[in-house]
């Protein structure tokens, strides 16, 4: 059962730059979450047709297959489980408006690049406790 | 030369073509006009001046009959009487019958010509004088008919001359009709005048009283006057031979058919009448033509006709020689007009042509110059003509094309560098981005197992931080610019709400407002539009841009952002007024230019590039609005966004 509490989460971090992902898995693992990582969409989708995750950060540029083109191919999966996954995109020069994009094409939410350390945590949590809310309001 | 010429280049300068050709035209056309009237004034007179000659030639026809006739009556009137011959008398009456004629005939040439001529009134004396004496004359004495031939004869002469003067006959300056109207109007006339006194004399003497000595001394002496007459009218028409040859032709045998005539008839008279010593009357009876006075009379009276016969030819001539010289004038007068006419109408032609050629090439220049602005470069200038605009047009051609190509240059130079710097820009970012991570992960001892930072580590930690930190911004900016000045920007229009997506942008930045302790308001007014068409990420940069430069600048106070309608309808605006140091009047000018802050002094104590307000005019420039600027020093500065409420995405 997912919750708040990052230590619950199962996350599939998905991004082109080693360095970026590193600090990703070192912010989340310090956290408590269990992250298993990819450096592409491809090897991220062959991970996903054998098992789910809680969340899925996904890089958005990536080389030869995006991150848009990874949340259509998730979401075309038909699978409850995978379908369910809370997805969050990584954009780099975020700006207002963006987040609408985001939400409209299947994304729960977004951090911004350049990662910041300080305040990742809570942006990711926060976009969590909307979808447990709006998951809530759903089931009453 | 030129220097000559310096106030007429001066004054050219200053006119448009058209007023140039106006200008020409009048200092061309008003002396040719003038030039034109005085022609054709001059030329009227002429005509004026020769057809006063016509009508006095006219005039003089009948007059002359009237001297010749009156002479005639007065001379053969006595005779008549005396002799008391049935043949005289009638001959008399026919006479007194051609006075009436001849007068009706001046009666109306004068209703034609007479007050033209200005002789009516005196023609109006000496006809009511010849009428009078029409009636008093037969019952005349001797001496006072002689006195009353004489003074008639005189008048009749002087109205013959006054017609002469009035009718320019007798001013006329060319030697062929000067000779022929002398001999017309002084000569002949005078001449049938001496005749008829030979005429009077003799017959007088072959009535009754016999030939005296005075009547002797009289025909020597008009004999001589005649003679002398003659020779002076050949003379005369030698001069006008000379001059005009083809009269020689035309009037050489009647002219020595005239002398011969007179001659002989004074040849005669020398030897039939003076031929004889005074007193011997028989010997007058010898001739049957010469001897009586009747015979005497037609013989004078056929000699004086047929010098007026010879008048009315040579008359007829002079009337010629005038009539052709006027015909001549209105053939002058039709043939400067036409020329002038057909000379004025392809100038006017030509100069229309000139201009429309000039305005031709000076359209094409314009159209060239259009097309170079907008940076079409294909076709240039084609000139239309072979003149030296053309030569102007082609330099001009060269120069645009030489600037286009070295344009064309700079701008495909510059896209290389702008592409260069946003691809350095990624890979510089990259790299960054991993050690801001990474010193942040360190900082925040998230490192699993690691130990305890010492504080002087923590510091490090803090300066690696912030460094890193203004050199990300640095490069942000240059990736910026770098992409815009690269053509790279594009603008996707979304329907945005205002009130939504800037609120968003301002609460971002809330928290740095709030480190520094300033506030930062948003307020939309009642003209903020409710929905827009625009790229909202970009204005959200753009403010976001004016914000963080307003929160840098201002340390008390704060930055007050409004949201309202524009100028125009179509416009609207985001205003950001902070209440920081302001910008000093010399510098406000150059703060959209690339890399520019106020001074250097400023770059120590307010860290940033200098780009960011250059992107907000790029980004503004490329959605078709427009940034403005009113500050005033520690007072504050006040940014202006302007931008359309629908921003049509075709043409941007």
């Amino acid at each position: 059962m997912l919750t708040s509490n990052p230590e619950d989460w199962d996350i599939l971090l998905v991004d082109d730059e080693p360095d970026n992902l590193a600090v990703l898995e070192m912010v989340l693992t310090y956290s408590g979450a269990t992250v298993t990582s990819r450096r592409s969409a491809q090897t991220a989708l062959e991970l996903l047709k054998q098992r789910s995750f809680d969340l899925a950060l996904l890089d958005i540029r990536m080389p030869m297959m995006s991150g848009y083109d990874l949340l259509k191919a998730i979401r075309d999966m038909h699978a409850p489980e995978r379908s369910d996954m809370i997805l969050i995109a990584i954009t780099a020069h975020a700006m207002a408006g963006d987040r609408e994009r985001m939400i409209a094409a299947g994304f729960n939410g977004y951090i911004s690049k350049p990662v910041e350390v300080s305040t990742i945590m809570s942006t990711i949590r926060q976009i969590v406790e909307d979808y447990l809310d709006q998951r809530n309001v759903m089931m009453e | 030369m030129r220097r000559f010429f310096r106030p007429s280049i001066w004054v050219m300068g200053r006119l448009k073509y058209l007023q140039k050709f106006l200008l020409l035209a009048v200092f061309l056309g008003v002396p040719f006009a003038v030039l034109r009237n005085e022609f054709r004034t001059k030329t009227l007179e002429d005509i004026d001046f020769s057809t006063k000659e016509l009508y006095g030639i006219l005039y003089l026809e009948p007059t002359a009959q009237i001297l010749r006739v009156t002479l005639h009556y007065l001379t053969l009137t006595p005779v008549a009487n005396q002799l008391d011959d049935p043949t005289l008398l009638e001959e008399r009456s026919t006479l007194d019958q051609q006075i009436g004629e001849a007068l009706a005939a001046v009666d109306a040439v004068d209703a034609q010509y007479g007050a033209i001529l200005q002789v009516t009134p005196h023609w109006a004396d000496l006809r009511a004088e010849i009428e009078a004496l029409r009636q008093t004359y037969p019952q005349m004495q001797t001496r006072q008919r002689n006195d009353t031939i004489d003074a008639l004869t005189q008048r009749l002469l002087r109205f013959i001359t006054r017609v002469g003067n009035t009718s320019n006959l007798i001013l006329d300056p060319d030697i062929d009709t000067y000779y022929y109207m002398d001999t017309v109007v002084t000569q002949l006339p005078q001449m049938a005048t001496y005749l008829n006194e030979i005429n009077s004399t003799v017959i007088g003497a072959l009535s009754g009283r016999g030939l005296r000595l005075q009547d002797t001394t009289l025909l020597v002496t008009y004999e001589e006057i005649i003679i002398n007459q003659l020779a002076s009218n050949q003379q005369g028409f030698e001069f006008a031979f000379e001059y005009n040859p083809a009269l020689r032709e035309d009037k050489g045998l009647l002219l020595t058919g005239h002398v011969g005539r007179v001659q002989s008839f004074l040849l005669t008279t020398s030897r039939e009448i003076l031929g004889r010593a005074p007193g011997f009357r028989a010997e007058l009876d010898r001739s049957e033509d010469y001897g009586t006075a009747a015979g005497f009379y037609r013989a004078a009276r056929n000699t004086i006709d047929a010098v007026f016969a010879f008048r009315s030819t040579v008359a007829d001539g002079l009337y010629d020689l005038i009539d052709a010289r006027v015909n001549g004038y209105y053939q002058r007068q039709f043939l400067v007009g036409s020329v002038l006419l057909l000379g004025v109408i392809p100038a006017i032609y030509f100069a229309i042509g000139f201009y429309l050629s000039v305005r031709g090439t000076i359209d094409d220049l314009n159209t060239a110059t259009n097309r170079m602005v907008k940076g079409d470069n294909a076709v240039a200038f084609e000139p239309h003509t072979q003149d030296e605009l053309a030569e102007v047009g082609l330099a001009f051609d060269k120069i645009g094309r030489e600037l286009m190509a070295a344009r064309d240059s700079a701008l495909e130079s510059a896209r290389a560098k702008s592409s260069f710097l946003a691809t350095m820009s990624h890979e510089l970012r990259t790299p960054l981005n991993a050690i801001l991570g990474f010193t942040g992960i360190l900082m925040s001892g998230m490192v699993k197992g690691g130990a305890q930072l010492a504080p002087t580590q923590q510091e490090l930690l803090q300066r690696i931080d912030t460094n890193g930190r203004r050199l990300r911004d640095v490069i942000n900016d240059i990736l910026d610019l770098a992409k815009i000045e690269a053509g790279r920007i594009t603008v996707t229009v979304t329907e945005a709400r205002p009130r939504q997506f800037l609120d968003e942008t301002v609460s971002a930045m809330r928290s740095l407002a709030l480190n520094k302790g300033i506030a930062l308001e948003l307020h939309f007014a009642v003209s903020a539009p409710e929905v827009v068409l625009t790229d909202m990420r970009k204005v959200s940069q753009m403010l976001t841009n004016l914000l963080g430069n307003a929160i840098k600048f201002t340390q008390k106070g704060g930055v007050y952002v409004e949201v309202r309608g524009g100028a125009t309808p179509a416009d609207w605006q985001i205003e950001v007024r902070d209440t920081g140091i302001g910008i000093p009047k010399d510098s406000i000018g150059r703060i959209f230019e690339t890399f520019r802050q106020v001074d250097e002094s400023d770059r120590r104590e307010y860290e940033g590039t200098g780009l960011g307000l250059a992107i907000v005019r790029s980004l503004a420039e490329a959605m078709q609005g427009s940034v403005a600027v009113v500050s005033e020093v520690n007072h504050g500065s006040t940014f202006t966004i302007t931008l359309p409420k629908r921003l049509d995405v075709k043409e941007v």
